[in-house]
C-alpha cells in the first residue's frame, strides 16, 4: 500500500482525519495533513481519499 | 432495462453515478444537468474563484473521459420540467421523456431572490455563470453592499475587500451567521472583517435597490456600485409539483434516501433526509452531506438493499474568510449552550444540548475540528467535551 498526500493541494479540510483517524492528522500550525502511518485500513483510507474536497490524497493498493 | 436517471449534474448527482458503478451496477446511467458546463465543484465559487490570481474555472468534479470510461451518459444544458412517477418517467424542457427503473432527484438549490432587489447591479452567487459575472465586476474597485451576513455573503465580502472594494454588509439579524451558529459564535468568524474595515451593520432592514445603491426601511441609503444578495437558498423542487413524490422544504426522504415513491430517490440540497446521528429531519446544504447521501443512495440502488445503517454523518462545512479557515461540524440551535475559547491564533467553540455535545466550530484549527468530528460521531457528553476543549486550547 502506498499513500500519498499532495501538500500543495491540501487545504486542511480534515475530512481525512474523520475518515481514517489512525492514518491522517492535520497540523494546526501549517493547516496541512500529516501522515501518521504508512498503511492502515484500506476502506478507511479509500474513504479519506474520496472525501477530500481537493482530491489531495492518493492511494495505491 | 431502463436504468437509473439522475436529475442534477452537481456533486450529489455525479457521486450517485460514481457509487452505482463502484457497486457494480450494470444498467444504463444517465445524468441530466441544467447547466451547459461539465459538472464542477461549487465551494470555490464564493472563495478562490473571486480572487484575481486564481483561475476562472472551478475544478471539474471528474474529467470528461471519466463519464465515457464509466458509461455515464451526460445530458447537459437540459432541464427536467416534470415528473410522471406513475409512468416512471421524467420530462425534459425539449419535450423528451426519459423512462427509468430508478430516479435520483439531485436538482440542488438556487439563490433566494428578494422582492425589490433587482436591476443590473444586483448579483446572486450560486452557479458558475453568477461567479464569473461577479468576478468580472470586482476587477475595477468600487463600493459593494452585501445583503446577508451568512457564509456566502461573508466570503464574497472578504474577497471583494481583498480586491480593494469598500464593503458594507447589511444583516437583518442582530449577529452574523445566526441561522447556522446562533447569536454567540458568529463573532469568532468576523474578527478579520472588522479589522480590515468592512462595515458590518446588524438589525438592518433593507427595502429596495435605488439608483444610488440600497435603501433601508428607515429611508437611509447605502451607496453601492454593486449589490450581492446572500439570502440563502431554496430547493429546486418546483418541477416535481404534481409528480407524485412528497415535497416539504425539499424532497422528503428517510435515512437511506428513499422518497414517498418506490424507485424514486433524492440526495443533496434538494432533499430532506433523516439523520440517524442527530435524530433531525432537516434539509442540509453541505458538500459532505451531499456526497455521503449520494453514496448511500447509490449503494442501495445498486445492491437492491437499503437495509443497514442509514445516514449518520454529522453535517460538516467549511468557509475561507480572508486567510482564515472556518470549519463547523454538527447542528447548533439558537438556544444551544455555547463554550468558546480563543488563544490569539485559533478559535474553538462547542455547542451542546442537555448533556450532549452537538456541534464544533473551529477557526484556523483543522486538527481540532477533525478530533471534534470524531467526538460527535462517538456521541461524547458535554462535560467530557468541554474538558477536552480546555486542554486542547491550553
Amino acid at each position: 500500500m502506498k499513500i500519498t498526500v499532495d501538500l500543495g493541494r491540501c487545504q486542511g479540510y480534515a475530512n481525512c482525519v474523520a475518515a481514517a483517524p489512525d492514518v491522517f492528522d492535520v497540523d494546526d500550525a501549517t493547516g496541512k495533513a500529516v501522515l501518521l502511518a504508512a498503511e492502515g485500513d484500506a476502506a478507511e483510507i479509500r474513504e479519506a481519499a474520496r472525501s477530500c474536497p481537493v482530491a489531495a490524497i492518493g492511494m495505491e493498493e | 432495462m431502463r436504468g437509473v436517471t439522475i436529475v442534477g449534474a452537481s456533486l450529489a448527482g455525479v457521486s450517485v453515478a460514481e457509487g452505482l458503478r463502484e457497486h457494480g451496477y450494470q444498467g444504463p446511467v444517465r445524468l441530466v444537468g441544467a447547466e451547459r458546463h461539465l459538472p464542477y465543484d461549487r465551494p470555490p465559487l464564493s472563495k478562490a474563484l473571486l480572487r484575481a490570481d486564481e483561475p476562472e474555472d472551478p475544478p471539474l468534479l471528474r474529467p470528461r473521459s471519466w463519464y465515457d470510461d464509466n458509461e455515464v451518459e451526460l445530458l447537459l444544458g437540459r432541464r427536467a420540467t416534470a415528473l410522471e412517477a406513475d409512468r416512471s418517467a421524467v420530462v425534459l424542457d425539449d419535450g423528451e421523456r426519459l423512462a427509468w427503473d430508478h430516479l435520483v432527484i439531485a436538482t440542488g438549490s438556487r439563490a433566494r431572490r428578494l422582492p425589490g432587489l433587482d436591476g443590473p447591479s444586483v448579483h446572486h452567487l450560486r452557479d458558475l455563470d453568477d461567479a464569473r459575472r461577479l468576478r468580472g465586476v470586482l476587477a475595477e474597485p468600487g463600493r459593494l453592499v452585501v445583503l446577508g451576513a451568512g457564509f456566502i455573503g461573508l466570503e464574497a465580502a472578504a474577497a471583494a475587500a481583498e480586491r480593494g472594494w469598500t464593503v458594507t454588509v447589511l444583516e437583518r439579524e442582530p449577529a452574523p451567521l445566526v441561522r447556522v451558529l446562533g447569536p454567540q459564535a458568529g463573532a469568532l468568524c468576523v474578527r478579520t472583517h472588522l479589522a480590515r474595515g468592512i462595515d458590518l451593520r446588524f438589525g438592518a432592514a433593507v427595502a429596495e435597490t435605488c439608483p444610488a445603491g440600497v435603501r433601508l426601511e428607515d429611508g437611509s441609503v447605502v451607496p453601492a456600485d454593486a449589490v450581492l444578495v446572500g439570502a440563502g437558498a431554496v430547493p429546486n423542487t418546483d418541477w416535481l409539483s404534481g409528480g407524485g413524490v412528497e415535497v416539504d422544504d425539499g424532497v422528503v426522504c428517510d435515512a437511506h434516501g428513499r422518497t414517498s415513491r418506490p424507485g424514486v430517490w433524492a440526495a443533496g440540497d434538494a432533499a430532506r433526509w433523516r439523520n440517524e446521528l442527530t435524530g433531525r429531519h432537516r434539509r442540509v446544504e453541505q458538500w459532505t452531506s451531499a456526497r455521503d447521501q449520494a453514496a448511500l443512495a447509490a449503494r442501495a440502488i445498486a445492491t437492491g438493499d437499503a437495509g443497514g445503517a442509514g445516514w449518520a454523518g454529522p453535517p460538516y462545512f467549511w468557509s475561507d474568510l480572508f486567510e482564515h479557515k472556518v470549519q463547523f461540524c454538527g447542528h447548533a440551535e439558537p438556544d444551544s449552550t455555547v463554550w468558546t475559547a480563543h488563544d490569539g491564533r485559533r478559535s474553538l467553540a462547542l455547542f451542546g444540548r442537555g448533556e450532549q455535545l452537538e456541534a464544533v466550530l473551529t477557526v484556523d484549527a483543522p486538527r481540532l475540528l477533525g478530533l471534534g468530528r470524531r467526538k460527535l460521531a462517538e456521541r461524547t457528553g458535554w462535560a467530557e467535551a468541554v474538558a477536552w476543549a480546555k486542554e486542547a486550547m491550553q
